[in-house]
């Protein structure tokens, strides 16, 4: 499997908690602890709202790292990964509020429109995360409901491109209603670091059961 | 279960993919297979296809029945149950925010204290008029307002210990997997959809 660098961020006290356990489980499927960006690590950016910390990603991140496997904290890892596909940027298709898709028709009038909850992406990508930046601080208030995503699925469709995922890479909970999710690498649970969300407890039952009714090694 | 007989609310087609998991994973793990309560079932009564359905739960098991353990459609079977309390009526505090505050908007319930979540719950054959009863209120109130209106005159009840029905969406817990069943409850269907299918997952039930 090609080599991928597992990085997440964690600002303020209940999101650490979050991560303890989504690091957790990423470590006992996939034997690798990942990067956890934290309050000190950001400190003296400028970033505006949290969302927008993605766009200093390749600053986090050690020099040497050509690939990230980016997760948000809210995304609980349920299966190993076996390959990491070899393209510059991969995520799933957002399955969220039609509103959001409305709007990126509109910019950009292509129908590819992902959830950045999830993403692999190489350091190729590093022009276009710079580029976010832009949209941190100075625009926070204007793009604070849209999040980073919505400018970030701009940029890389302009510059780089993207190649979709399959939704096992980033199963949305509550919005996917499809069938499949026994094959989902990765639940989502939006907001789950959020005190108000409460989003927390199925996030850490399932995590539990996950790990309680794993197979031995060997099965 | 000595002798407690087991029912299980499946009236819902949306769900019913999931009652077939949760019926067979309740087997397992207590010996017994629930009676499913089906739409078909909810239509010959003419009972409302809701939550309502529990207060004609004597009009659905057979007539050798004594005890019940109700099951509602977001209950999820996680250990087996051990031991059944032989109370005429039991079930857990309830803990989730919005229904407790909406609970005390009835004064009796508020003064009561505490209120139950009548998602699962023990119940006697001696309370068949009390459940009767509280049919006539189904265009009234909600069912779990009604029952834990109902519930107060019984003298022979018993709160059951959290964990026969812990709810995701109450107090915090660190240790979820030595629960008996897990709540799924949520306003948006798609809410109880999604975390059925994402139990079903994890505990090896696809």
């Amino acid at each position: 499997m090609l080599d991928y660098h597992p990085v997440t961020i964690a600002i303020g006290d209940t999101f650490r908690e979050l991560v303890q356990i989504t690091g957790d489980e990423f470590e006992r499927l996939n034997g690798i602890r990942p990067q956890v960006i934290t309050d000190e690590d950001v400190k003296g950016i400028d970033y505006g709202v949290p969302h927008f910390i993605k766009a200093w990603l390749w600053d986090l991140v050690p020099k040497n790292v050509d690939r990230v496997l980016f997760l948000d904290a809210d995304v609980l890892p349920v299966k190993p990964i076996d390959s990491i596909m070899d393209v510059p940027f991969a995520a799933v298709m957002d399955i969220g509020k039609k509103w959001r898709m409305h709007g990126i028709r509109i910019l950009v009038h292509r129908d590819i429109y992902v959830n950045t909850g999830v993403f692999i992406a190489t350091r190729e990508t590093q022009e276009v995360f710079d580029k976010l930046k832009l949209f941190a601080a100075s625009t926070a208030d204007a793009w604070s409901n849209i999040y980073e995503q919505t400018i970030l699925n701009i940029l890389l469709q302009e510059k780089i491109g993207i190649t979709v995922l399959p939704d096992a890479w980033n199963w949305q909970m509550y919005y996917n209603q499809r069938k499949g999710i026994e094959h989902a690498k990765f639940l989502h649970f939006f907001g789950a670091g959020f005190p108000v969300a409460s989003n927390f407890q199925p996030l850490h039952a399932i995590a539990q059961l996950n790990r309680l009714y794993a197979c031995p090694p060997n099965c | 279960m000595n002798g407690c007989h087991p029912i299980l609310a499946a009236f819902d087609p949306d769900l019913e993919e999931h009652s077939d998991w949760i019926a067979r994973r309740f087997e397992r793990l207590n010996g017994v297979c629930p009676q499913k309560i089906t739409y078909e079932d909810a239509k010959q009564l003419n009972c409302p296809i809701d939550d309502w359905v529990a207060a004609w739960v004597w009009d659905l098991v057979p007539s050798t029945v004594d005890r019940v353990l109700y099951l509602s459609h977001v209950i999820v079977p996680v250990l087996p149950f051990g031991e059944i309390p032989t109370t005429d009526f039991g079930a857990v505090q309830s803990v989730v925010y919005h229904e407790r505050r909406m609970m005390r908007s009835y004064p009796i319930l508020d003064k009561a204290g505490m209120t139950y979540d009548t998602t699962l719950f023990l119940a006697h054959r001696r309370l068949r008029p009390m459940f009767d009863k509280m049919k006539t209120f189904h265009k009234e109130m909600k069912f779990n307002i009604a029952m834990n209106l109902a519930v107060r005159t019984v003298p022979n009840k018993e709160t059951l210990p959290r964990l026969w029905n812990w709810s995701l969406w109450g107090l915090k817990s660190t240790d979820y997997t030595s629960a008996k069943c897990l709540n799924v409850k949520a306003e948006n269907r798609a809410v109880v959809r999604s975390l059925l299918s994402a139990f079903r997952m994890v505990l090896r039930e696809c």
